[in-house]
């Protein structure tokens, strides 16, 4: 079985992030960056489909500018066996995204593609649903436990209250959540070999997918800063502040 | 007794005198949560309401101790019942910020951690980070010399202070809150204060020293098969990261195995059968050039043998998982109970052959015996943590023969970064020479001559 995971370079989870002066958007120069949790869930995923004699190949698929690489490679180092980088300095919208992948999925002929949920920074949560609508396949999403069988990927996910487990025919989307597995480290030897794993560089014309804007971003703001609480000393001047001050009584 | 105790109220108000079950509900000590027998706590306000506590203090002959974090582990904050203590936990301001100098003003009470969030918001650093950053506070960092994770490449507590302000035995208060790098006018008196463990004056506030921020950082963890190979690689890694090595800490098998699949606390990155595991980092300005001349300082450290497997992290958040096994010192006291805590100092080559011969000493009277091995190597710090099954007065004065003795003739030191305290006092001679241990007498005289700081801390008794 073949899998396809996509990725995606992003801004580290644990990084402070800072906007641009004007508002534009979120500097992102000398930021630490890094795969997305959810996508590094995803390729975690597929590994250990490998490593269980399910899967045979995986090739990992990121969209973005040649720094995406960095990502790719680390991929193949945790233990994907190829990359496809289709290079754009835009800043794709997810249906553009989807609509590549879609290309992507028709060369390859996966059985099963697995991406993260939702990426960190733009939070849509849009291309594993826009990937599954374009190629007419189900999808199973916010996976926490994924199992093949025969023919079939059994989903299990996290909703209100417990859990439901869906049988998907493949091939299939999965989208992963944070608690499918705890992805692994790369090690140095494979970090190693991943640089002479194949990796293959295209561009958006090659799949004759042309980006189409639909969505502007008007301005990225800092979250107001909160009040510092103050202490009192009897209830009654608490009573008073909540009369008076907060008025909420 | 009352009398002193009701003018100090009268200093610092009823809020802030605590007396009885107050005190006792507070712990004396972290690792042992024994209450805290003092006869009261003071919580003065800044330095003048300190020195006007001090200078009654010093009428009465009432002896302090004073209480920063409480996060030693040398017993130096235990009080007696006769003794006051002073805590300067109201002291948490942060009084002013210098960007273009590179400072930060600060009261003695303010935790590490705070200092260092404050320097990260002018874009600097503070560049002294340990474990306990969240409770320490900067006076108890001061006032113990403290050393930590950043040692091999920032120095130690004293090199990141410029100035000071005591508040004296008899309740003076000295100002040097020297601001400048360079100030060679007569004695630089803060160094005498600095790792004093408040035996010659209570630190009040601190000018601080800032370090440019180094936004980018890498981290390993490896394995070696040899301690000749371990010492290959922190030359080599001095070598190749030159000043960007942030890091380069050491767990012997004993600790790294322990932490990880022996007690399922953490999983384990690499196998545990290798004796030594290294975590490295590497901290510089720009993120690609780091993160490349890190992979490659590892790559080759790789091909020429000198560690035998690694895994670099991938994003910070498995970088502060690595970070996590080494500094789960929580986890170890609780997988280790009782255990004693050693923190000695030795040549680098020596270490080797120390705890080997450590081992097999232990094992010798205790075969089931843990010792258990970490440090930041390229210091020349180890700690060490030997559990035999009980922790008796007798079997604790065996161990410490069984750790100390070997030092005097390597040259080693019973306290690389934690102090003397109570608790190693009675060994300062393993590490300090007649005429040494005499002069730091004459100058606690001089400074405290009716020994009311810290008492029976640090230094023999007199007699």
């Amino acid at each position: 079985m073949k899998i396809i995971v996509s990725v995606k370079r992003v801004i580290d989870y644990n990084v402070k992030v800072r906007v641009k002066s004007d508002n534009s958007d979120v500097d992102l120069s000398n930021v630490k960056m890094a795969l997305n949790p959810f996508c590094e869930i995803a390729v975690e995923e597929a590994i250990r489909l490998k490593e269980a004699g399910i899967a045979s190949e995986i090739v990992v698929v990121s969209i973005g500018p040649n720094a995406v690489q960095e990502q790719l490679r680390t991929a193949m180092a945790l233990g994907a066996d190829r990359a496809i980088h289709i290079e754009t300095d835009s800043q794709p919208e997810p249906l553009n995204v989807a609509k590549l992948l879609a290309k992507v999925m028709e060369v390859e002929a996966p059985e099963l593609v697995i991406l993260g949920k939702q990426s960190i920074d733009s939070d849509n949560n849009q291309v594993g649903q826009m990937l599954a609508a374009l190629t007419r396949r189900p999808q199973g999403t916010f996976a926490s436990k994924v199992t093949v069988e025969g023919g079939d990927v059994l989903v299990t996910r996290e909703v209100d209250g417990g859990l439901r487990t869906l049988s998907l025919t493949l091939p299939a989307i999965v989208t992963t959540d944070l608690r499918l597995n705890e992805p692994r480290y790369a090690k140095l030897p494979d970090i190693m070999k991943a640089k002479r794993k194949p990796l293959e560089v295209k561009t958006p014309a090659d799949f004759g997918v042309e980006f189409k804007q639909h969505i502007s971003q008007l301005k990225v703001e800092t979250p107001a800063q909160r009040q510092a609480g103050i202490k009192l000393d009897s209830v009654d001047a608490l009573i008073d502040k909540l009369k008076n001050e907060a008025k909420v009584i | 007794m009352d009398t002193l105790l009701d003018f100090i109220e009268k200093v610092v108000g009823a809020k802030n005198i605590l007396r009885g079950e107050d005190v006792r509900a507070r712990p004396a000590d972290w690792i042992t949560k024994e209450p805290c027998l003092a006869l009261a706590l003071v919580r003065p306000a800044n330095a003048e309401q300190l020195s006007q506590v001090m200078a009654l203090c010093y009428e009465a002959d009432q002896p302090v101790v004073t209480h920063g974090g409480l996060t030693g582990l040398v017993r130096g904050a235990v009080a007696a019942s006769n003794e006051l203590v002073i805590s300067l936990e109201r002291m948490t301001e942060i009084e002013s910020v210098d960007p273009v100098g590179g400072t930060l003003t600060v009261q003695a009470g303010v935790p590490l951690q705070i200092v260092q969030e404050a320097a990260e918001q002018i874009g600097m650093q503070f560049a002294l980070d340990l474990g306990a950053r969240g409770s320490c506070t900067i006076g108890g960092n001061i006032a113990t010399n403290a050393g930590g994770i950043r040692v091999i490449r920032y120095g130690m507590m004293r090199d990141q202070v410029l100035g000071l302000e005591v508040v004296l035995a008899d309740g003076s208060v000295v100002s040097s809150m020297n601001n400048m790098l360079k100030n060679n006018a007569g004695y630089d008196l803060k160094h005498m204060f600095i790792g004093s463990e408040g035996t010659l004056g209570i630190v009040t506030r601190a000018v601080l020293k800032l370090q440019p921020q180094q936004s980018a950082s890498q981290t390993a963890l490896v394995a070696c098969d040899s301690f000749e190979s371990l010492v290959g690689l922190l030359q080599h890694m001095r070598q190749t990261l030159g000043g960007e090595l942030g890091a380069f800490e050491v767990m012997w098998r004993s600790y790294y195995a322990l932490l990880t699949k022996e007690s399922g606390r953490h999983n384990a990155p690499l196998d545990t059968d290798a004796p030594f595991y290294v975590l490295i980092e590497g901290l510089g300005n720009d993120q690609a050039e780091t993160a490349q001349r890190f992979e490659q300082a590892i790559t080759l450290a790789f091909e020429k043998e000198l560690l035998s497997d690694a895994v670099v992290a991938n994003s910070d958040t498995q970088s502060d998982r690595l970070w996590a096994i080494r500094e789960d010192i929580e986890g170890l006291s609780e997988l280790i109970a009782p255990r004693f805590v050693f923190d000695i100092s030795l040549p680098i080559i020596s270490m080797d052959t120390y705890v080997n011969e450590l081992e097999a000493s232990v094992r010798e009277i205790w075969p089931d015996a843990k010792v258990v091995v970490f440090g930041h190597l390229g210091d020349g710090n180890l700690h060490v943590s030997i559990s035999t099954g009980d922790s008796n007065e007798e079997t604790r004065i065996k161990i410490e023969s069984l750790v100390y003795k070997p030092l005097k003739e390597i040259g080693g030191s019973i306290s690389a970064e934690h102090g003397i305290g109570l608790k190693k006092k009675d060994h300062l001679s393993i590490s300090r020479n007649p005429g040494e241990i005499a002069l730091m007498m004459r100058l606690k005289e001089a400074m405290d001559p009716k020994g009311l700081l810290n008492r029976g801390k640090v230094l023999p008794n007199k007699n």
